[in-house]
């Protein structure tokens, strides 16, 4: 999808990085091959896990205070509060799974997983991946479309600058 | 302004509406599609030899395209345009009186119809008619702030357009049984349906699809003017179709269909093609219908164009009628199937105490996929029934349309009970 305006563009290709990494993390923890954990020699594992643990341990906080500290507040001025509540609500949500997240992916990533651990990692990938999908479907949706009429090109620009610098 | 009048007009920039609206929207749309496989249940002899007038197809069909057609379209464009065109509403206690007033009113125009009772008519008819010009005021305002989405909102003012002539000649229709005002009044009752169909729901439909689709796959929004070009190739034809019908210009109406093919095919093109470039990898049961709906959109443009050339048997009315109603209600019932968890989630999402349930967990697969089967062997019964002239085969037919309109009526109930209990305070 092409966004006018620049940090609906910023913002859109952070959500395409995000699935891309949720339909990776939805292939390898459902269907057969997910009955059992993956051998430890598994290389495409070792990359999925390296790559969610950077998600779990900043990069989607980044994301999701930047709209918090910036987006929502300005939709909330102009007396637009359901959309931004729901949203936030949801940020604290998903902050919430990838906390439990963490600390068995850090494992995994140690010596393996566990049979006990490979369920619990499953069942709450698969809720994160849920959650992850439709928190972007809201936002394509009803957030990004409305970046453009909430700041101007200049103000686009210096979100863009603070969401790099941050 | 007192507190009262505040809480009915609610705010101007909020888009959300309580979700105790525009579930009742849904609601109400899914026992009526119910009521309608019933009628054909009951009457189904009737169906391939119906050529218009008052009785049970008529109210059957009724209650389709205003209880579950319109009715659906109401509560998704109520919802789902102030989110796409960033404006509100406004008004959560105008809508539910627009609800009461647009159900009694179709209640009342159906049970006319299907006793041949010309008062009930008449009051139901001015109901609904009531009822619709004020959705009307309420579409076009909204529409008339929201230039976001540019093809949505060209799509929704056409959409209101038609709407305007259908009525007018809906209206005209009913009194016409009185007063035999209209020449015609077969022709008449063609073009209404064309207007219905292809107009005003198949314009929503189509509208909400370019936002729909590439929502729920993840997918790039198709390209503006290639959407336009079908929605101009659609209406053009549709000008023509009902021209010619209403004049006895047959050739006319050949031309609009086949222009409205032309329209049709790109759009099913624009829909394919955004799923090919999704990124969401599972589609879920829903897109079956979703596919299935293109193909007998295409199909009944193809019958339209062929009964106007004379192309088709004695089946061919009934069949492009069933071919046009399928492909609305496939379409409908997969985007409500969609949209009735991924709303409840969302509103589930603003209680505090709770984990809000996920959409997957407020979609029961069992009474969907009972559905689905139920829906495509309805729909492949009925066309055998009319195609063989065997009455037998439409009952058969209707009955197990009901068996999957139960069955979505229980999927309803299931995600209403699992989003109430996810709205109901946490037990010490």
């Amino acid at each position: 999808m092409y966004h006018d305006s620049q940090i609906a563009q910023l913002l859109h290709d952070e959500h395409l990085r995000t699935i891309d990494l949720m339909n990776r993390l939805e292939e390898a923890t459902s269907g057969r091959r997910a009955k059992s954990a993956p051998a430890d020699d598994d290389t495409a594992a070792k990359l999925l896990l390296a790559d969610l643990h950077a998600e779990l341990q900043g990069t989607a906080e980044h994301h999701f205070s930047f709209e918090e500290e910036n987006i929502f507040p300005a939709l909330m001025a102009i007396g637009d509060v359901g959309i931004p509540t729901i949203l936030r609500q949801e940020h604290a949500l998903l902050r919430n799974v990838s906390e439990t997240l963490l600390p068995l992916v850090e494992r995994a990533r140690e010596g393996g997983f566990t049979e006990p651990d490979w369920l619990e990692f499953r069942d709450l990938a698969l809720d994160l991946v849920e959650r992850h999908i439709t928190h972007i479907q809201k936002e394509e949706m009803g957030l990004l479309p409305a970046l453009s009429s909430l700041f101007d090109a200049e103000a686009a620009s210096e979100l863009v600058i603070r969401y790099a610098e941050k | 302004m007192t507190a009262g009048t505040a809480t009915f007009l609610g705010s101007a920039s909020e888009r959300l509406l309580p979700p105790g609206i525009v579930f009742r929207f849904f609601g109400t749309a899914v026992i009526f599609h119910a009521v309608a496989w019933a009628v054909v249940a009951m009457h189904g002899e009737q169906l391939s030899e119906y050529r218009g007038g008052s009785g049970p197809i008529l109210a059957a069909l009724h209650l389709v395209t205003l209880g579950v057609f319109t009715m659906t379209a109401m509560g998704a464009s109520l919802q789902l345009l102030p989110v796409a065109t960033l404006q509100g509403f406004a008004a959560p206690g105008a809508i539910s009186a627009l609800w009461w007033l647009f159900t009694a009113g179709t209640i009342c125009l159906t049970v006319g119809m299907y006793w041949n009772s010309y008062q009930a008519m008449i009051l139901g008819g001015g109901a609904v008619t009531l009822s619709v010009v004020f959705y009307l005021c309420l579409l076009v305002g909204n529409l008339r702030q929201g230039g976001a989405m540019a093809v949505v909102v060209a799509h929704g003012r056409l959409a209101a357009f038609f709407l305007v002539v259908l009525l007018v000649l809906g209206l005209a229709l009913i009194i016409n049984q009185r007063t035999g005002m209209l020449a015609d009044s077969q022709r008449a009752g063609i073009s209404h349906m064309l207007l219905a169909a292809y107009g005003f729901m198949g314009l929503l439909a189509m509208g909400f699809s370019y936002v729909l689709i590439p929502m729920f796959a993840l997918a790039p929004n198709p390209p503006d003017r290639w959407a336009l070009l079908a929605l101009i190739c659609i209406c053009v034809g549709l000008a023509l179709g009902v021209t010619g019908t209403w004049l006895g210009r047959d050739a006319w109406a050949a031309v609009g269909g086949g222009l409205g093919l032309l329209g049709g095919a790109v759009h099913v093109a624009l829909m394919v093609l955004t799923l090919r470039r999704r990124m969401r990898k599972r589609l879920g049961p829903a897109f079956t219908l979703i596919r299935l709906s293109w193909a007998l959109f295409l199909l009944s443009l193809l019958l339209g164009t062929a009964w106007t050339i004379d192309l088709s048997g004695d089946w061919g009315p009934a069949m492009f009628g069933l071919a046009l109603l399928g492909w609305l209600l496939s379409l409908l019932l997969a985007i409500l199937q969609r949209i009735v968890p991924f709303l409840a989630s969302m509103h589930a999402a603003a209680n505090l105490k709770r984990r809000p349930p996920t959409v997957t967990a407020l979609t029961a697969p069992g009474p969907l996929a009972i559905h689905l089967c139920c829906h495509c062997g309805a729909l492949a019964l009925l066309a055998l029934g009319i195609l063989l002239n065997l009455p037998l085969l439409v009952k058969l037919g209707a009955v197990l349309g009901l068996a999957g309109a139960l069955a979505f009526v229980w999927f309803f109930y299931l995600a209403m009970a699992k989003f109430r209990t996810a709205l109901s305070p946490l037990t010490p």
